[in-house]
């Protein structure tokens, strides 16, 4: 697309009349000149000539400044937004000191197997097509044998993700003993995805690390690059556990860009329903795909990108009856890998013109430049979006980035606030090393891969001066040892804690969910037997039960069996006009109340709990309608989880109480709307957390109790959804005063007379009809403005 | 962070053994998996550890020497089977290597050289945590085959033990049953963890060889079930493989353990059935033919590794007598070994006798086309073989095949 048909067709498009009503906002940001700086002079010959050949004979300033850092010996993180050249931040100072120290190694580690793939080729180019003596390998599930070998031996740069790194390399580092004994540089890339429970694995992934290397005599430095986050030098830090030092400025051009607030249109303000996110977000897409505008469409989960991109597919066959002209595909976890390279290959040539994506696509995988990023629905992180809408954009060109708001509270939140959205740094990660479960998983491992010494810890944490922190970790590192020789499965004798156990322990920790074992979707269409897809055992519970629809690349498949025991789900093809959504279930246990305070004038508890979730019947939604158009029933075992929670308690001494939630139940109507006024008020502060929390909202549960079984009070329960926490809760503690504020503004500000998707819901409608919807709503207000003005006296 | 990870800990123990106790009440959780049974009683409160062993080792070392700290050893003698010498190529032309591992013994070896070596471990799946604490060595001494066997009796003691099989292996040459993936790379392993140099011996990894011979005539190729079928020999009494770390674990742990002297003669069995094995297999490359009209071994397999050594005609011989038999694999490799030799007549008569199957449709229509030039029946047959195709990438390498016989039909 040229500048001038990328400029006509914006205009055209914000002037529409159908789309202006529901333009919220726009914000123009401008383009931006590189800053340059000139090639080391220190660079190896072959490696400017490398550079040559690319036509860079030049860095940008970021470039040169992690190149300086890194030969200074530093341990750095540098921000690298979207296309802005970060992988010469470390390939140069990398290669170069390899070049310079022909036994030393490097290991780059990526989140994803397919980010890795991509990466050899383009580090095939900085080193030259092999006529460098830089040999590169990628180490990971995919790798043969025979390579493997090669990979440990010989590989002076091992390309690798963490999870391979966990569960391959470190339990068998005494295979890799060259390679560890030379190890001088870490490279760690899209760090800003390491966040929340996958984060709090690999930091303790990065402390066995050390801890190998250190075995080998071998301490070496760490680049990590991130996406534009509020605390890179903090959560790198935290992911090293010693002090990282950041470089956040860039020099990298950039084009104009438009991002655009987009609010379907409200069609029934006093019920508060707008048109649907997904149906809107196919319409501007479709628009801009007919206009020649390549474009992605990004949409919150696989089933809604499926969905988005069969109405798509649907739009436009309508229209372009040789339908080849525009091609549209869905792409999402849970395809094949060959699968995804087709469509990562037909977007970088240019035979497929658009996408529908989850946010597998937001990390760095090339995909060339695309001209408009539509996002259906906020997608749970500033800096999701960021990367999101920055898959839209090339040097020199406009570039388009639309939000579609949906009807949830926190993009209705958003949406009303853009300066809070365009003026405010971008959240900050956070992860929890010492999440006990996940640290215990580690010290296993840790246990398994080097017997412990006496004293010894797994890593010392970067927040403490250097005696103390140490004197803390040996301590947790001792009682974790003590609970595993109480469990067995660690044996102390001459002075040392040896692994005792038969079993292989990373085999059974996944570092991304709560569980390692994944249920494999297998296509039985026609007698045949297919792998088509794998989905780890909770969601499988809730997506894939029998008699579930299941959508596969545009296609419809209708659940025979999910085989729980044998990790199998058993599917075949049928063609239906519905999908299916499961009704949860939810129990909670008290174990522990660790900690007790007052937020807000309301009284809140720190602990842990026992979460037990059920699906028991499903829905049946017709598509396009949405309507529900019945129900089945599901016969599955509970799951169960011990997590962290923060407990807010609504009794008599608190705000609460001057609602008449005191200790005394009521009857009939009264306790109806004593429950409506406590899950609007619960489900206000669980969608409108993460705008303060770096979070999903899926990562937080949520739970009111009218009278709670455990503290006798009204309650509502916020718990982080992976067993043990990820400092969610206490991260919630410190920002309710905010989250209430929001969830009172919004309230507020919502058009509705009792209630809508987008505040307090309409769930208890169903339940009572004779609840005053209305009254609910004034309530709910009435008790966030009681927590406000007592937090206001308080003050 | 999330409060104080120590009291954290704490409070996981703590709950922990809430748990125990409640479990022992038989207020378990419904949902919670019943716990493995143990191999025998439970085992005392770490406080009482060690109270168990008695003075000079439990029971099972009756018989043993002390070494050196935690390390113990006792010498079995045996009948010997074995001859003066053996070839091992046939035993290394096949199977898995290592780079830069010595490339193949070359003439035959005394069997005095021979050390034929075993180890029984913590864990069945590699990796640094998974420690041998029992080892068997056998070698022919004086007429009698002698195995030396050294026990590991704790963690502590780990180096010395590496250190008594390292001199016992050093200089020899190493006989194994899948010590190439398990037992080779363990001992290395096990090395770099206690600061010892990895031994570079040659070796004779007989898992791959029995594998050609036995493993489809008998269902399977374990030591213990060709021992069985092969050998006719029978075990006495025996534990599985998979008991045996929780055997270790429990002595460890308890001080004794009543099914380890089970566990270090199944170790002594092994050595005694992988030297018997080795001089059987000896014995059938020696005289390949003799085996021409027996049923009781794999003559395709044999055939194929005789090719490998480039004793052809011996080869062609068993595989053609096997192929009369109807076995297809023969057939598929006489044919892709007469096609090598420009022998297209041999080809033709072998491709006429395999049986209809989708492995033989893509030899014939392989034949068909570059051979006999008839493009048609090669598409027929190659659209016969897509039709049933057992593999992804056996599918994409037939559809191209068959696009480009269209092709060359003018179809498209
Ligand atoms: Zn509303």
């Amino acid at each position: 697309m040229t500048q001038t048909s990328a400029t006509d067709f914006i205009e055209a498009f914000l002037s529409d009349p159908e789309i202006a009503p529901c333009v919220a906002h726009v914000e123009r940001l401008p383009a931006r000149d590189a800053e340059w700086a000139a090639l080391p002079t220190d660079l190896d010959a072959r490696l400017r000539e490398g550079l040559a050949s690319r036509g860079i004979g030049r860095l940008y300033s970021h470039q040169a400044a992690s190149y300086s850092m890194v030969r200074r010996g530093e341990d750095l993180v540098v921000v690298t937004p979207t296309a802005s050249g970060k992988t010469l931040c470390y390939n140069l100072p990398v290669v170069q000191s390899l070049l310079e120290e022909p036994s030393a190694r490097a290991l780059y580690l990526f989140p994803t197997k397919a980010l890795s793939q991509d990466q050899q080729a383009e580090l095939k180019e900085v080193a030259l097509g092999g006529a460098l003596p830089v040999r590169v390998y990628t180490y990971d599930g995919d790798t043969p044998d025979s390579l493997r070998v090669a990979a440990r031996d010989t590989g002076r740069i091992v390309i690798s993700n963490p999870d391979m790194l966990h569960s391959g390399v470190l339990p068998n580092h005494a295979k890799w003993i060259n390679f560890f004994s030379n190890l001088r540089f870490v490279v760690v890339d899209e760090m800003h995805a390491y966040r929340g429970i996958f984060g709090s694995h690999v930091a303790n992934v990065l402390r066995r690390l050390l801890r190998v290397a250190a075995f080998y005599g071998s301490r070496p430095r760490f680049i990590f690059c991130s996406a534009t986050i509020g605390n890179p030098g903090e959560l790198a830090t935290a992911l090293l556990g010693r002090l990282v030092s950041a470089i956040t400025e860039n020099g990298a051009p950039r084009g104009e860009r438009l991002v655009v607030f987009y609010n379907p249109p409200l069609l029934d303000p006093v019920q508060g329903i707008r048109k649907s996110t997904a149906t809107e977000s196919e319409k501007l897409a479709v628009r801009m795909l007919r206009a020649g505008i390549k474009t992605i469409l990004f949409a919150r989960s696989r089933l809604r990108v499926e969905l988005i991109a069969s109405y798509i597919v649907e739009a436009l066959a309508n229209r372009y009856t040789d339908n080849g002209r525009i091609k549209v595909s869905p792409y999402r976890g849970g395809l094949l890998p060959s699968e995804r390279r087709a469509i990562e290959r037909g977007l970088r040539d240019g035979s497929i013109q658009g996408v529908v994506s989850t946010n597998s696509l937001e990390l760095g995988i090339d995909i060339g430049g695309l001209d408009a990023a539509v996002i259906a629905g906020f997608p749970g992180s500033f800096a999701s979006f960021w990367q999101q809408s920055g898959r839209a954009g090339r040097r020199g060109g406009l570039s388009l980035a639309v939000l579609v708001a949906s009807s949830a509270p926190l993009d209705q939140y958003i949406i009303a606030h853009p300066e809070y959205f365009f003026g405010r740094p971008s959240e900050k990660a956070r992860i929890d090393p010492d999440n006990p479960y996940v640290f215990m998983d580690h010290m296993k491992c840790a246990a398994f891969e080097l017997p412990f010494r006496e004293g010894e810890a797994l890593a010392a944490s970067a927040s403490l001066a250097a005696g103390e922190a140490e004197g803390k970790a040996a301590s947790e590192s001792a009682e974790a040892l003590g609970f595993l020789e109480e469990e067995g499965i660690v044996r102390r004798t001459g002075g040392r804690w040896y692994w005792s156990a038969a079993g292989y322990p990373s085999e059974k920790i996944s570092l991304r969910s709560a569980t390692a074992d994944n249920v494999v979707i297998v296509d039985t269409t026609g007698g045949g037997s297919r792998v088509i897809g794998e989905m780890d055992r909770p969601s499988a519970k809730e997506l894939i039960f029998d008699n579930a629809v299941y959508i596969h690349m545009g296609r419809q498949y209708i659940v025979l069996k999910l085989d729980i025991d044998n990790r199998s789900c058993h599917v075949v093809e049928k063609d239906l006009d519905y999908w299916t959504d499961a009704v949860v279930k939810t129990d909670i246990e008290v174990l522990t109340e660790d900690e007790r305070g007052i937020v807000e004038g309301t009284q809140f508890v720190l602990g842990d709990v026992l979460v037990r979730t059920q699906a028991e019947k499903f829905k049946k939604l017709r598509f396009h309608s949405h309507e529900n158009i019945g129900y089945g029933e599901i016969s599955l075992p509970p799951e169960e989880m011990q997590t962290r929670a923060i407990i807010l308690l609504l009794g008599s001494g608190s705000a609460g109480a001057s609602l008449g939630f005191d200790e005394a139940g009521g009857e009939g109507a009264d306790s109806a709307i004593r429950a409506a006024v406590l899950s609007g008020c619960g489900r206000l502060l669980h969608d409108l957390a993460p705008a303060f929390l770096m979070c999903d909202p899926r990562d937080l549960g949520r739970a009111e109790r009218v009278r709670d079984p455990h503290f006798g009070v009204p309650a509502i329960y916020l718990y982080d959804k992976y067993p043990g926490g990820t400092g969610l809760s206490e991260g919630l503690a410190k920002l309710l005063g905010k989250a209430v504020a929001a969830a009172r503004e919004r309230l507020a500000a919502c058009s509705c007379s009792g209630g809508c998707p987008s505040c307090i819901g309409v769930d208890f409608a169903d339940r009572a009809s004779m609840v005053d919807g209305s009254l609910v709503k004034e309530r709910v207000l009435a008790l966030f403005g009681a927590m406000e003005a007592a937090h206001g006296g308080r003050s | 962070m999330a409060g104080d990870l120590r009291k954290r800990l704490e409070r996981l123990r703590k709950l922990a053994r809430a748990e125990e106790d409640a479990r022992s009440l038989g207020l378990s959780r419904a949902s919670e998996l019943p716990e493995p049974v143990p191999l025998e009683g439970p085992a005392p409160a770490s406080g009482d550890r060690g109270l168990g062993r008695r003075e000079g080792g439990p029971e099972f070392l009756k018989g043993w020497d002390k070494l050196g700290d935690l390390v113990w050893s006792r010498s079995l003698r045996f009948k010997d089977y074995l001859g003066e010498e053996i070839d091992p190529l046939p035993f290394n032309a096949i199977g898995r290597r290592r780079p830069g591992q010595a490339s193949g013994l070359a003439g035959p070896v005394p069997t005095g050289r021979l050390r034929f070596f075993d180890l029984e471990t913590t864990g069945l799946s590699g990796g640094s945590g998974t420690v041998a604490f029992l080892a068997a060595i056998g070698s022919r001494e004086e007429g009698d085959f002698v195995v030396r066997q050294y026990f590991l009796e704790d963690y502590p003691g780990e180096a010395g033990f590496v250190r008594e099989l390292l001199s016992a292996l050093e200089g020899r040459t190493v006989v194994t049953y899948n010590g190439r993936s398990f037992d080779l790379p363990l001992l290395r392993t096990r090395c770099v963890m206690n600061g010892l140099i990895p031994p570079r011996a040659e070796d004779i990894d007989c898992l791959f060889a029995a594998r050609r011979l036995w493993k489809s005539v008998h269902g399977g190729a374990s030591l213990g079930l060709l021992e069985r079928e092969v050998l006719g020999i029978e075990r006495e009494e025996d534990v599985p493989g998979s008991m045996i770390p929780d055997i270790w674990f429990s002595y460890i742990k308890a001080g004794d353990s009543p099914l380890m002297d089970v566990v270090m003669s199944h170790n002594a069995d092994d050595v005694v059935a992988l030297a018997r094995l080795l001089a059987r297999a000896a014995l059938v490359f020696e005289a390949p033919l003799s085996w021409l009209a027996s049923a009781s071994l794999d003559r395709a397999g044999l055939g194929r590794t005789l090719l490998a050594l480039g004793r052809q005609e011996e080869a062609e011989e068993l595989l053609e007598a096997a192929l009369g038999d109807g076995h297809e694999g023969a057939g598929l490799v006489l044919s892709r070994h007469y096609r090598r030799r420009g022998r297209e007549a041999d080809r033709r008569r072998v491709l006429g006798m395999l049986p209809e199957s989708p492995r033989s449709w893509i030899e014939r229509s392989k034949f068909l086309e570059h051979v006999e030039r008839d493009n048609a029946s090669a598409l027929a047959l190659a659209e016969l073989a897509l039709a049933s195709a057992w593999t992804r990438r056996l599918e994409e390498a037939l559809r191209l095949r068959v696009e480009r016989l269209r092709r060359k039909l003018g179809m498209t």
